[in-house]
C-alpha cells in the first residue's frame, strides 16, 4: 500500500519536474510557434497590409496564388536547387568525406582547410563569389579563357546564375563531409575485413558497407538540405540586386518571394498564403522522403 | 595524373624490392598528397583571392588581364573601409548578440533536454514529437505573425527579437542533447534520485558538467548562425548604430557599388574573425560537426 | 568549456558597456535635444555633400540632431516603415513609389506644416510639386529634378563620320550600327547604351502610359511600344548574352572606369548628374550632350523628354514628425537646396534657385536647365498602383530585351496584371 502511494507520489512529482523543465521550450512553442501558426493561417484568407484593419477574403489569396506566375517562377527556381543543388551538394561531400578518410600524414591539415569556407559569413561570401565570377574581369573567366574553354557570364546570364550558386555551395560541402566523416570513422573495420575475405573489391566495398552504414546520415543530410533549400535567401538577396529576382528572375526564390510580398509590397495575406503553400509542399515532400527511407536507410544494430 | 601513369609503366619492370616499395610508397603517400593538397587548394582559393583583391588599387582590380599578386598592397583600403562605416561598433553588436544567443541556448537547451531524456513523465513523448516537428517547419509560416507581435509590443528596432528565442531553446540543440542524454548511463541519477537529491541538483551537479561536448558544440553553431544571420536583422534592425556587420556590409555594397577593392577588403574585415575563432578551435569545430552524428 | 563561458561572459559586459554611452547628442548644449534619424538614398558624392549639410544644420541651432543614415535599399525603408519604427524622415530617388506608398498610408501628408510655417511652395516649378502631390495632399518636397539627354562622345562620332549628334530616332539608329563594335564575339564598343528604363524615351514617340478619361493603363500605346522596341533592339541587335557580359564588365559608375568616360559607350543616355561624374573623373573626354532625338513621324516630340524628382517625406508614424518637418524645411529651402544639386549636378527644382551664380562651373548645367523647361517636358502620373505597374514593365522588359517574350505580349501582360489594380486602387 505505502509503496504504491509512494510510487504515486513520485509519478506526479516527475510530472510537474518534468513539465518544470521543459517549460522555456513549451512557452516558446506557444508564444512562437502555435499561435502564431493559426494567425498566418487566419491572414492567409484576408488581405492585409498592416496599416488598415485585415479584411476577410476567403480563398483569394489561394486562387490568386495559382495564378500568379511569379510564384511558379520561384517554385520552379527553388525546386532547381532543391533537387539538383541538394543531390550534388551531397555527393560531393561524401566523396570529400571519402578523401578525408584517408589514412595519410596531415590528414587533420586537410581537413581544417576543406572546412574552411564553410565559417565565411554568407553576405561575405556573396559579395566574394559576385567578384570571382564577374564575366569580364573576374578570375574565373580569366582562367577559363585562358585554357581556351567558354566563359559563361555567370550571374547576369539566367542559365548560369543557379549553377553558379552550386558552384558556391560545393565551397560549403566540408560540413557535410565532416558528418560523413565521423559516421565513416565509425564503421568497423572488422566488416571490411570480412569482406576482403569474401573477395569483395573497393567498389563492391562501397556499395555494400559504406553506402548502407552512412544512409541515415544521408537521410539527415537530405532532409536538411531541402529544408535550407525552401529558405535560400541571403545570396539571393545579395547577388540579384533587385526585388525581381535578378536576371529573367532566376534568382527568385520562394523565401525571397515571400519576403518581397509580405515587406516590400505589403501583401500580409497573400504572402501568409504563400507561406501555407510553402508548409504544405514542404510536408509532403518530407512525408515521401521518410516513407521511402524505410526502404533505403538502413538502421544498424544499435 | 601524367606522373602516375609513367611510375605505373616503370612497376611492370622486373625490378627489385626495393622499386615496388617505392611505387607503393607513391601510391599510398604521394598520391593521395597530390590529390588533397591540389583539392585544398581549391577549396582555400576564394579566400585567398578575398585577401588578394582586398590590397588592390582601383586600376589595378579593373587591370586585363588581372595581376594575381598586387603589385603595389594596398593596406590603405582597410583604413578606408573602416572609415566609411563603423565596423569596430557593428562588430561589437554582433558578438553581443551572439554572446546572449549562446547563452540563452545554453541555459536552456539542456533543461529541456534533461526533461525529456531524465524525467519520465507523460508528455515527454509529445514534447519530443512537437520538437521533431518544428525542425521541419518552414520559419516562414510563423514569420509574418510573429513579426507583427514584435511590432505591438514595440520590439522591432530592438534586439529582443533576435535574441529572446535562443531562451526558449531551439529544437535542434535540445534534440542534439537529449540525445546524447540518453546515451549518460541511469544509474548516475537514479543513484542520486535515491539519496534524496532534488532534480535541480542532479542537472547542475551530475548531468552538466557531463555536457562538456555537445554544449561546445551548440555554442559554437550558435556564434556562427547567429555571426552569420542576414534575413533576422534586416527585418528587425533599422538603427544603424544597432546594425550587425551582415547588415553593415550590404549597406556597404549598396553605397560603394563596383568598387571592388573596398568591398573585398570590407569583406575581409567581416571574415577574419570568423576564421580566427575557427582556427583557434577548430578541433572543437570538428568535434562539433561529429556531434551532429548523433542524429541517426 | 568554462574558460569559453567565460570569454563570452566578458564579450557580453564588454559589448554592454559599448552600447550605451555612445549616444552623439551628449555633451552638445544643455537644453534637450531632439534627436532625429534620416535615411537617405543618396550614395557615394550624393552621401558626402549630404553629410556636409547635416553637419552644417547640427551646428547651426541646437533644437534638433540629425542622425544621417545612407541607405540605398528602398526595400529596407518600406520594412521599417510596417514595423511601425521607421526612420523620422527619408527620401526618395524618384516620386514613382509616392502615389503607392501615400495611397498605403505611409507617409504623412505635410499641409499642416506648409500652412503653419506659410512655406513657399509656389517657388517650385509646378511640375515639381505635382510630382510629391497625391489627391490633394503634399506628401514630399523635391530636392532635386532630374532629366535625360543624349551623352555623345565627339571624338569617336568624328571618327565615325559624324560632325553633329543624331536629331531624330532614325538617324540615332544609323549612328548606333555605325559606331558599335564586335571583336572576337564580344562587344568592345557599344554604340548606344539605351538605359535600362524605356519610359524615358517614350515622350521622343508622344507616347503616354495612362489614360486618364477611360482611366486605363495604357502600356500598348504605339509610342510606348516605340519605346520598348528602340531599347531592346540594341539587346537584340548584339544577343543578350554579349550585353550582359558588358554590363557585368563595367567599373564603378562614379569612377574614371564609367562606361563612357572610357569610350566602352560611343552614346548614353543619361541623367545630368553623370556631367559633374565626367568633369572629375574624364576632364579630358570630349564629349557634349543632346536633347533626345524624336521620332521623324512625330515631328512635334522635339525637344520633348523625361523629368522626376526625389523628394524627401516623413514616414507613417515617425517618433519625431515635428523636428524632421524642421530639418526637411530647411534642407529643401534655395541656399541649401543649391548647394546639395551644385554637388551633384541636379537642376533645382525651385525656380528661384535656378539661375543661381553658383551652377556656374557644373558642366553641361546650362543645357540641362534649358532643356528641362521644355514645355514638352513630362514626369510619370502620379498614380497610387505606380510602383506596381513600373515593376512589372521592368519585368516584362526584361524578358522582351532578352527575347524570351515578343513585345506585344510582354506588353499586353503587363496590362492584364495591372488594370485589375488600377479598379481596386482608383475608388
Amino acid at each position: 500500500m505505502a509503496q504504491k502511494s509512494l510510487a504515486m507520489r513520485r509519478k506526479r512529482r516527475d510530472f510537474w519536474m518534468g513539465l518544470a523543465f521543459a517549460f522555456p521550450f513549451i512557452a516558446g512553442f506557444l508564444f512562437l510557434t502555435v499561435i502564431p501558426f493559426f494567425q498566418s493561417l487566419y491572414f492567409s484568407f484576408t488581405e492585409y497590409d498592416i496599416f488598415t484593419e485585415a479584411k476577410w477574403v476567403g480563398l483569394d489569396n489561394y486562387t490568386r496564388i495559382f495564378q500568379d506566375e511569379n510564384f511558379y517562377k520561384a517554385l520552379s527556381n527553388t525546386f532547381f536547387m532543391a533537387f539538383i543543388a541538394v543531390p550534388v551538394s551531397i555527393t560531393v561531400s561524401l566523396l570529400i568525406a571519402l578523401l578525408l578518410n584517408m589514412k595519410v600524414k596531415g590528414i587533420a591539415f586537410y581537413r581544417t582547410v576543406y572546412y574552411l569556407p564553410t565559417v565565411i559569413p554568407g553576405v561575405a561570401s556573396s559579395l566574394l563569389w559576385l567578384w570571382i565570377l564577374n564575366p569580364e574581369m573576374g578570375i574565373l573567366n580569366t582562367a577559363l579563357r585562358a585554357v581556351g574553354l567558354p566563359d559563361p557570364a555567370w550571374l547576369s546570364d539566367p542559365a548560369f546564375t543557379k549553377p553558379s550558386l552550386i558552384i558556391m555551395g560545393l565551397f560549403g560541402t566540408g560540413g557535410g563531409a565532416l558528418i560523413y566523416l565521423a559516421a565513416l570513422q565509425g564503421i568497423p573495420r572488422e566488416f571490411y575485413e570480412a569482406a576482403s575475405i569474401d573477395g569483395a573489391n573497393a567498389w563492391h566495398k562501397f556499395k555494400c558497407i559504406v553506402l548502407p552504414a552512412l544512409s541515415p546520415v544521408t537521410l539527415f543530410q537530405l532532409i536538411m538540405g531541402l529544408i535550407g533549400a525552401f529558405q535560400i535567401f541571403t545570396e539571393a538577396f545579395i547577388l540579384s540586386q533587385d526585388n525581381l529576382g535578378g536576371p529573367d528572375q532566376s534568382m527568385l526564390f520562394y523565401a525571397v518571394y515571400l519576403y518581397n510580398e509580405a515587406f516590400v509590397n505589403l501583401n500580409m495575406g497573400y504572402a501568409s498564403a504563400l507561406a501555407w503553400v510553402l508548409f504544405v509542399i514542404v510536408m509532403l515532400i518530407t512525408l515521401v522522403i521518410f516513407k521511402s527511407s524505410l526502404r533505403w536507410v538502413y538502421y544498424g544494430g544499435e | 595524373m601524367g606522373f602516375s601513369t609513367a611510375s605505373a609503366k616503370s612497376v611492370a619492370l622486373p625490378a627489385g624490392k626495393e622499386r615496388s616499395r617505392r611505387w607503393f610508397r607513391l601510391k599510398k603517400v604521394l598520391l593521395p598528397h597530390l590529390v588533397l593538397s591540389s583539392l585544398g587548394l581549391v577549396f582555400l582559393f576564394p579566400f585567398i583571392w578575398l585577401l588578394l583583391s582586398s590590397l588592390k588599387t582601383p586600376a589595378e582590380i579593373f587591370q586585363f588581364p588581372p595581376t594575381i599578386w598586387p603589385k603595389d598592397p594596398q593596406w590603405g583600403n582597410f583604413v578606408r573601409a573602416f572609415e566609411a562605416m563603423p565596423f569596430s561598433r557593428y562588430t561589437m553588436n554582433t558578438l553581443f548578440l551572439c554572446a546572449v544567443n549562446i547563452i540563452g541556448q545554453l541555459i536552456s537547451a539542456p533543461l529541456v533536454a534533461y526533461s525529456l531524456a531524465k524525467i519520465e513523465w507523460k508528455g515527454r513523448k509529445y514534447i519530443f514529437a512537437i520538437i521533431i516537428a518544428t525542425m521541419i517547419l518552414p520559419p516562414q509560416v510563423t514569420m509574418i505573425p510573429v513579426y507583427i507581435i514584435y511590432a505591438q509590443l514595440g520590439w522591432v528596432n530592438t534586439y529582443l527579437p533576435l535574441t529572446i528565442g535562443a531562451f526558449f531553446g531551439s529544437s535542434f540543440n535540445i534534440f542534439l542533447l537529449r540525445q546524447f542524454m540518453m546515451g549518460i548511463p541511469r544509474e548516475l541519477s537514479e543513484a542520486a534520485r535515491i539519496d534524496g537529491a532534488s532534480e535541480l541538483r542532479i542537472f547542475f551537479q551530475i548531468i552538466y558538467p557531463l555536457l562538456k561536448a555537445p554544449l561546445t558544440a551548440i555554442a559554437i553553431f550558435t556564434f556562427v548562425g547567429v555571426w552569420n544571420d542576414f534575413m533576422g536583422p534586416l527585418i528587425y534592425l533599422n538603427d544603424d548604430s544597432l546594425w550587425t556587420i551582415s547588415l553593415g556590409l550590404q549597406g556597404f555594397q549598396s553605397e560603394h557599388g563596383a568598387q571592388w577593392e573596398l568591398l573585398m577588403a570590407a569583406a575581409a574585415v567581416f571574415t577574419l574573425p570568423t576564421v580566427l575563432i575557427y582556427f583557434i578551435g577548430q578541433k572543437k569545430f570538428m568535434e562539433a560537426g561529429a556531434a551532429m552524428t548523433s542524429f541517426k | 568549456m568554462k574558460r569559453l563561458l567565460a570569454l563570452m561572459t566578458t564579450v557580453c559586459l564588454v559589448a554592454v558597456a559599448g552600447l550605451s554611452g555612445c549616444s552623439p547628442s551628449e555633451g552638445t548644449g544643455g537644453g534637450k535635444r531632439t534627436e532625429i534619424d534620416f535615411w537617405y538614398t543618396w550614395m557615394g558624392d550624393g552621401s558626402t555633400s549630404m553629410k556636409k549639410l547635416i553637419d552644417e544644420f547640427n551646428r547651426s541651432q541646437d533644437e534638433v540632431y540629425v542622425n544621417g543614415l545612407a541607405q540605398g535599399d528602398l526595400r529596407k525603408q518600406m520594412t521599417a516603415i510596417v514595423g511601425g519604427n521607421p526612420p523620422d524622415l527619408a527620401s526618395l530617388p524618384d516620386e514613382i513609389n509616392l502615389a503607392s506608398w501615400a495611397d498605403k498610408g505611409a507617409m504623412m501628408p505635410l499641409d499642416a506644416y506648409i500652412k503653419k510655417d506659410g512655406y513657399d511652395m509656389e517657388d517650385y516649378l509646378p511640375a515639381a510639386r505635382d510630382a510629391v502631390t497625391y489627391e490633394g495632399k503634399t506628401y514630399g518636397l523635391p530636392l532635386g529634378m532630374n532629366t535625360w539627354m543624349l551623352y555623345y562622345n565627339k571624338d569617336l562620332l568624328k571618327k565615325a563620320g559624324f560632325d553633329r549628334p543624331p536629331e531624330t530616332i532614325q538617324e540615332l539608329k544609323k549612328y548606333e550600327a555605325k559606331l558599335s563594335e564586335e571583336k572576337n564575339g564580344r562587344i568592345t564598343r557599344l554604340g548606344l547604351w539605351p538605359g535600362q528604363i524605356p519610359h524615358v524615351w517614350m515622350q521622343s514617340f508622344e507616347g503616354r502610359l495612362w489614360d486618364p478619361e477611360a482611366k486605363k493603363v495604357t502600356p500598348l500605346d504605339p509610342g510606348f511600344k516605340s519605346a520598348v522596341e528602340l531599347t531592346s533592339s540594341v539587346w537584340q541587335k548584339h544577343g543578350p548574352e554579349k550585353i550582359d557580359r558588358l554590363l557585368a564588365g563595367n567599373g564603378n559608375y562614379g569612377s574614371p572606369q564609367n562606361p563612357f568616360a572610357t569610350g566602352k559607350y560611343a552614346m548614353t543616355l543619361d541623367g545630368e548628374w553623370l556631367a559633374p561624374i565626367l568633369g572629375k573623373n574624364a576632364p579630358k573626354l570630349n564629349y557634349d550632350v543632346a536633347p533626345l532625338p524624336y521620332d521623324e513621324n512625330h515631328p512635334e516630340a522635339k525637344n520633348a523628354g523625361y523629368i522626376n524628382v526625389n523628394l524627401l517625406y516623413i514616414p507613417k508614424k515617425a517618433d519625431e514628425p515635428e523636428a524632421a518637418w524642421k530639418f526637411m524645411s530647411w534642407l529643401a529651402k534655395k541656399e541649401q537646396m543649391v548647394k546639395f544639386d551644385k554637388a551633384l549636378g541636379n537642376l533645382p527644382p525651385r525656380k528661384s534657385a535656378m539661375d543661381d551664380p553658383a551652377f556656374k562651373d557644373v558642366p553641361k548645367f546650362d543645357r540641362f536647365l534649358k532643356y528641362a523647361n521644355s514645355e514638352k517636358m513630362e514626369p510619370l502620373p502620379s498614380l497610387p498602383f505606380m510602383e506596381k505597374y513600373m515593376q512589372e514593365i521592368h519585368k516584362q522588359n526584361d524578358q522582351i530585351n532578352r527575347g524570351k517574350v515578343p513585345v506585344e505580349k510582354g506588353l499586353k501582360d503587363v496590362e492584364t496584371k495591372i488594370q485589375p489594380l488600377v479598379e481596386k486602387t482608383m475608388k
